[in-house]
């Protein structure tokens, strides 16, 4: 079956090169804690995007190491020590390369499905 | 350093999914779920907090001291289960670090070190029997020979040789230095020699000239010592010109001037370093037995066949002896360095051999069991070079803990391997390298292949696996 093993492939794909954009897009309104980003693209995906945790944390620790995040400790509104996690300059920069690449895709997706929009 | 960052890294990570699992309850207690239910929804939305620390994990990149530790462990605890693949496994390395020493003992022996003589295979040694000549008949006689073995066609240089290098025994004489400090007698390596012939034997004059066909019988008596004898009758001084006389009971007090120092080299073997030596013309020692000639030419048989043609016109009663090259010498003369080196070889690479098809074996019986495992992680998005690692980790434990106690098994056999060998001790670190890296290899080559297999694993295929 090398068609579902394909398929199965590139949706992993897909997904990790989405949630670095989602979570740089997310801290852009300031820094937040793990929990706080997969609330806030739940609700304003209006409850269509899901981060799992197994995707999230691997994603927020890998964005950390290439510096376009970082990290603090911190107290919540609940008097929870959290980790928060806020862009660099460099995020800033990459959000926006991610946000032209995005813009790019959704672009090329619309003329290809919507060919007599064009 | 690096552990503790670990542990530093390994607790906020803790703390950080502890966090999150804590706050999501919160939120739904303040939906008004009750806290126990509240917790159990957040820990079943987290999914397994442990898998999620592993991925993380792998997100920081780099194999850091924690993992070492883990793999170490499961290492130990393979070698444990498997107590005759790694008994053989470590008798290999023991082995193959023994035969590695003697071939590079034997490699050694034959190029690397400077010899007696340099060019071995270019000299050869020619003797007759007795001439049954005496006192000057003799003498003629040589000089005759000498002067047909330097006109033969090819030979580039001769001359007169008492005890050849690495032949059968030597003479020795004591002699004491006359100039000095009281008289210091050595015993020395005696050798007699013709004109010419250290620049024919290819040994370096240090100083002085080397003896001429006018170091006769009846002028002043001259010798030669070589660099040890040298340094030990006359240290810190220019021995040229100085004295050295035979201690000797029948020596009657003569005494020679040193009218050179040469380079040491080795006569009597090639285990043991250049003794003092001292060479005196031939023609000033007319009692000695002077032996045969040696010549230096590439073609050795022309030379052998110019020297049977002149024996037969000056003395044709006089038999040729078999005429030896320098080359077969030498191999004669470590011929059983040459033995133990070809068994161990031998040997050493059995087992080789035997352990690399044991840790292939193994490996591949350790893949199958795990294909689910590995296609599900190569699903899970696993780089290759991480499945690589999982697979060939196991062989590195087994090397970096048996490669150790290898070394150990060897050290406490180099006493006996260090009698065997020539010149080389068994704990030259350059033998080691070469043995472990030889072993390294044949390792990384037989668990390769079953890591290759395993990354090659089909998702699919795994997964129906169970």
């Amino acid at each position: 079956m090398p068609e579902k093993k394909e398929h199965y492939q590139n949706r992993i794909e897909l997904l990790q090169g989405t949630l670095d954009l989602l979570i740089l897009q997310t801290l852009q309104w300031g820094s937040q804690h793990g929990y706080g980003i997969s609330v806030a693209i739940r609700n304003r995906s209006g409850e269509i995007l899901q981060v799992d945790t197994g995707s999230l944390y691997p994603a927020l620790h890998r964005l950390e190491k290439q510096k376009w995040i970082k990290a603090e400790w911190k107290v919540s509104e609940n008097k929870q020590r959290a980790k928060y996690y806020q862009l660099t300059a460099a995020g800033k920069k990459q959000l926006s390369r991610e946000r032209t690449k995005w813009s790019q895709l959704s672009d090329a997706m619309a003329g290809v499905l919507n060919p007599e929009q064009m | 350093m690096i552990f503790w960052r670990r542990k530093t890294r390994e607790a906020e990570l803790d703390e950080e999914l502890r966090a999150h699992l804590s706050m999501a309850a919160q939120t739904r207690m303040e939906r008004g779920v009750d806290p126990e239910e509240a917790e159990r929804a957040a820990r079943r939305e987290f999914e397994n907090v442990g898998l999620v620390k592993e991925v993380t994990r792998d997100a920081w990149g780099g194999r850091w001291l924690g993992d070492l530790l883990d793999d170490a462990r499961y290492g130990l605890r393979t070698l444990g289960k498997n107590p005759g693949f790694t008994a053989v496994a470590m008798l290999t390395l023991a082995l193959g670090i023994g035969s590695n020493t003697a071939v590079f003992s034997l490699i050694d022996a034959l190029l690397l070190r400077s010899l007696a003589v340099p060019a071995p295979r270019e000299l050869v040694h020619i003797s007759f029997g007795p001439p049954g000549t005496k006192g000057e008949a003799r003498l003629d006689l040589y000089r005759r020979m000498l002067e047909a073995l330097r006109h033969a066609p090819g030979v580039e240089a001769a001359s007169v040789i008492a005890v050849r290098p690495l032949g059968e025994g030597g003479m020795d004489e004591s002699a004491a230095p006359v100039e000095g400090n009281g008289p210091e007698t050595k015993h020395l390596f005696k050798n007699v020699v013709g004109p010419e012939y250290f620049a024919t034997a290819g040994t370096k004059v240090l100083a002085g000239r080397e003896f001429s066909q006018f170091d006769r019988f009846g002028r002043t008596p001259v010798c030669i010592l070589n660099q040890a004898a040298a340094s030990f009758f006359f240290p810190r001084q220019n021995a040229l010109g100085k004295h050295v006389r035979s201690t000797e009971r029948d020596a009657k007090g003569d005494s020679c001037e040193v009218l050179a120092v040469v380079a040491d080299a080795k006569y009597l073997s090639l285990r043991e370093p250049a003794s003092p030596s001292i060479y005196y013309p031939y023609e000033q020692v007319p009692n000695s037995n002077w032996g045969g000639f040696i010549t230096r030419s590439h073609d050795t048989s022309a030379a052998v066949a110019a020297f049977k043609k002149a024996l037969s016109r000056f003395a044709p009663d006089t038999p040729l002896l078999p005429p030896i090259t320098m080359q077969r010498q030498l191999e004669d003369s470590i011929g059983k360095e040459r033995l133990t080196a070809a068994l161990s070889l031998f040997f050493g690479g059995l087992a080789l051999l035997l352990t690399s098809i044991g840790l292939y074996g193994l490996e591949s019986q350790r893949v199958a069991r795990r294909t689910a495992e590995i296609g599900l992680r190569m699903a899970l998005g696993a780089q290759t070079k991480d499945m690589l690692w999982f697979v060939l980790r196991e062989a590195a434990v087994i090397f970096a803990i048996g490669v150790p106690i290898g070394l150990a098994l060897t050290f406490a056999a180099s006493h006996f391997i260090g009698a065997q060998l020539y010149e080389i001790s068994p704990l030259d670190p350059r033998i080691y390298f070469v043995a472990v890296m030889t072993l390294l290899g044949a390792g990384f080559l037989a668990s390769s292949i079953p890591a290759r297999r395993a990354m090659n694993v089909d998702p699919m295929v795994a997964l129906r696996y169970e």
